[in-house]
């Protein structure tokens, strides 16, 4: 078969869309537009890694920052990372409580 | 003629991008229906087909200001077009080869004994078109219908130039043999 005529058969192949797809296109991104947008919040299976990762890697950076500082076995180095871990679950507890805030004035 | 379409495509981006939704309604309308082809050469399902290519004009809406303009917008947008399909692919193939299976066996049972009328034979490609293997199909749209180069195709698809040769190779010979099947005789009469 001659190139002219397969072009000719293969834009011939062409498959229209539906009459109002473009205005379905436009209506969809108008409705995008119009919605404000979601505010994401993480997973509790999210939260539970995070909060893990959190302990692990400050507790690996305090260790050895007070290592530095301090001698070993000195009390401040669970006292610090504990203020650590807790400032990252009030944290974490503030999410929660605005994402059920948010909930409920949905 | 190409460059030309390349500016009025630039221009247009430019206006979307200031907030001209006008200038998007007509790069939907330019590219549509050639998106919605390639669509169909994947996914082998037009409703299907049709639902991909909406989100895709969506997500480009939304990041077209991450277009660096360094490709045509139309491969940039052919590519959006090609991923979407071979993702939604992943989650539907079983039931996209069952329907199109189908396609011939209704296509050979159809009567050959009048000239084929203008619709008819809009049909009848599309048909041979659905019997041809995926990236056959994809690679002689791209090539013949959007009028891309190799070096485009390789961007839009993913493949390498000397696959892209072997199946527009392939592809223009099962085409033929396709429509052979399909038309008979009828094939001279064919355009």
């Amino acid at each position: 078969m001659k190139e002219e005529k397969l072009k000719k058969i293969v834009e011939r192949s062409e498959v229209k869309t539906d009459r109002y797809f473009v205005d379905k296109v436009m209506a969809n991104i108008e409705n995008d537009a119009i919605q404000p947008k979601k505010v994401k919040f993480w997973s509790p299976f999210q939260i539970a890694i995070g909060f893990v990762l959190v302990a692990i890697v400050s507790g690996f950076l305090v260790y050895n920052i007070s290592t530095a500082f301090l001698l070993n076995g000195n009390i401040a180095i669970p006292l610090v990372w504990s203020i650590f871990l807790l400032l990252g679950l009030k944290h974490l507890l503030f999410v929660h409580r605005w994402k059920l805030y948010l909930k409920a004035n949905r | 003629m190409v460059t030309r379409i390349k500016d009025k495509d630039t221009e247009l981006v430019h206006r979307v991008r200031d907030g001209d939704t006008g200038a998007f309604r007509i790069l939907v309308n330019l590219y549509k229906d050639k998106s919605l082809s390639l669509a169909v050469s994947i996914v082998r399902d037009e409703p299907l087909a049709e639902d991909i290519l909406q989100d895709v004009f969506i997500k480009v809406y939304k990041n077209i200001k991450k277009f660096k303009f360094k490709s045509k917008f139309s491969t940039w947008l052919y590519r959006i077009v090609v991923n979407s399909c071979y993702n939604e692919l992943k989650k539907q193939r079983p039931k996209v080869a069952i329907e199109a299976s189908n396609i011939l066996e209704q296509a050979v049972t159809k009567t050959r004994d009048k000239t084929l009328a203008y619709k008819d034979q809009q049909k009848y490609i599309q048909m041979a078109m659905a019997q041809l293997k995926t990236d056959e199909a994809l690679v002689l749209r791209l090539f013949y219908l959007c009028e891309m180069s190799l070096k485009e195709i390789e961007t839009i698809s993913g493949y390498s130039v000397s696959k892209i040769r072997v199946d527009l190779h392939r592809g223009r010979k099962n085409m033929e043999k396709q429509l052979k099947l399909l038309l008979g005789e009828e094939i001279n009469t064919l355009l």
